[in-house]
């Protein structure tokens, strides 16, 4: 191991005692002054160019107009982005609208009862959701069966005997239904 | 010591003042590329590079003191440059000749001065196995004699890393010695 040591010691003695002796150095200067001169050159060649295609950059009024033109442009992005958003959360909105009316019932009272009786009493709040559309068909399906059966309702009406009838029946029915 | 006046001067663009610049600089930066990279004319490459270099980054420079240390700087950063292109185009075998090289020297009574070329081979040998942390490391404290500290700023490294990365140089040097010699 002090073998070792002594050496790495003499190496080094060696090493620190050999330095590394640059020959030539204004051969070496004149390399370097002629990379810096030689890499201007091109810059300058390449700033000519770049003057060439871009200079127009530099002309007074030319700046402005393009200082308008992002202005502007990044106006009308802002203000694109803002109407935009407020569209989506009008989107949300109305699908809200949508639920309420089935859950809570529409201002019409036949509707109201409908959904009522669609949802059974039974269903949770939100389980369900139904296209404007599908809720137009219900309706329009639903004022059908009114007017078909309207004769027989007016029927029943004016008789009292049967209106009678017809109620016992029901409270009947209803009254199967709780001992169930 | 590098005059402060010069150093003005090369920021104000006068190359003639540059030009002495790198008659006094260029030595200092080749000593440490070539212990680096065990190569004249890669170590020659690396110094133009560098002094091209310090032209165009020559308006950091704050005090003359801290010339050396940043010229170094840059010297080191080149050399683990080609030291990184060097690793991928593979060397040639220098080992048997070198180890031969070292070990006649070793046996010598007196330490005599190497030209360029003997020294090359033996750093090239020497330093075949470390990796470009530990040869920078190796180079800045044990051949060019700066303290850890200044190794540190020069490199980069902390404190800590430039000793650990020098006590590995050192073991894996001594290792080779016990192997070859």
């Amino acid at each position: 191991m002090e073998s070792e040591e002594k050496k790495y010691q003499k190496i080094l003695n060696i090493l620190k005692k050999s330095k590394p002796d640059l020959q030539n150095t204004s051969e070496m200067e004149e390399n370097v002054i002629n990379m810096i001169l030689q890499k201007k050159r091109t810059k300058d060649r390449s700033y000519n160019i770049l003057d060439f295609i871009f200079g127009w950059v530099y002309v007074g009024w030319m700046r402005k107009a393009l200082i308008t033109a992002s202005i502007i442009i990044v106006v009308v992005f802002v203000y694109q982005q803002t109407v935009i958003l407020r569209r989506v959360s009008r989107l949300d909105n109305r699908t809200m609208i949508i639920e309420n009316q089935m859950f809570s019932g529409s201002k019409d009272e036949d509707g109201r009862i409908l959904f009522y009786r669609l949802s059974g009493q039974k269903l949770p709040a939100k389980s369900i959701i139904i296209s404007e559309k599908q809720l137009d068909q219900i309706m329009e399906s639903y004022n059908e069966l009114e007017e078909k059966y309207s004769d027989l309702i007016k029927l029943i009406e004016e008789d009292p005997e049967l209106k009678n009838y017809v109620e016992e029946k029901l409270s009947e029915k209803n009254r199967k239904k709780l001992n169930l | 010591m590098i005059d402060l006046n010069i150093i003005e001067e090369c920021r104000k663009g006068n190359l003639s003042y540059f030009r002495e610049l790198v008659g006094i600089a260029s030595p200092f930066a080749f000593s440490v590329a070539f212990r680096m990279t065990g190569d004249e004319e890669q170590a020659k490459d690396i110094v133009q590079e560098t002094m091209v270099t310090m032209w165009t980054k020559i308006g950091k420079i704050r005090s003359a003191e801290n010339f050396k240390m940043w010229l170094y700087k840059i010297v080191i950063n080149k050399c683990y440059d080609q030291l990184r292109k060097k690793q991928k185009a593979r060397e040639h075998n220098v080992d048997e000749k070198g180890w031969a090289r070292i070990s006649n020297h070793i046996s010598e009574e007196f330490v005599s001065e190497m030209e360029n070329s003997e020294t090359a081979l033996i750093i090239k040998t020497l330093t075949k196995k470390l990796s470009p942390k530990q040869k920078a490391v190796f180079v800045l404290c044990d051949l060019e004699e700066m303290t850890p500290d200044e190794a540190s700023s020069i490199t980069g490294m902390s404190k800590s890393n430039v000793k650990a990365n020098l006590h590995y140089a050192r073991g894996k040097l001594k290792e080779m010695i016990k192997k070859h010699i």
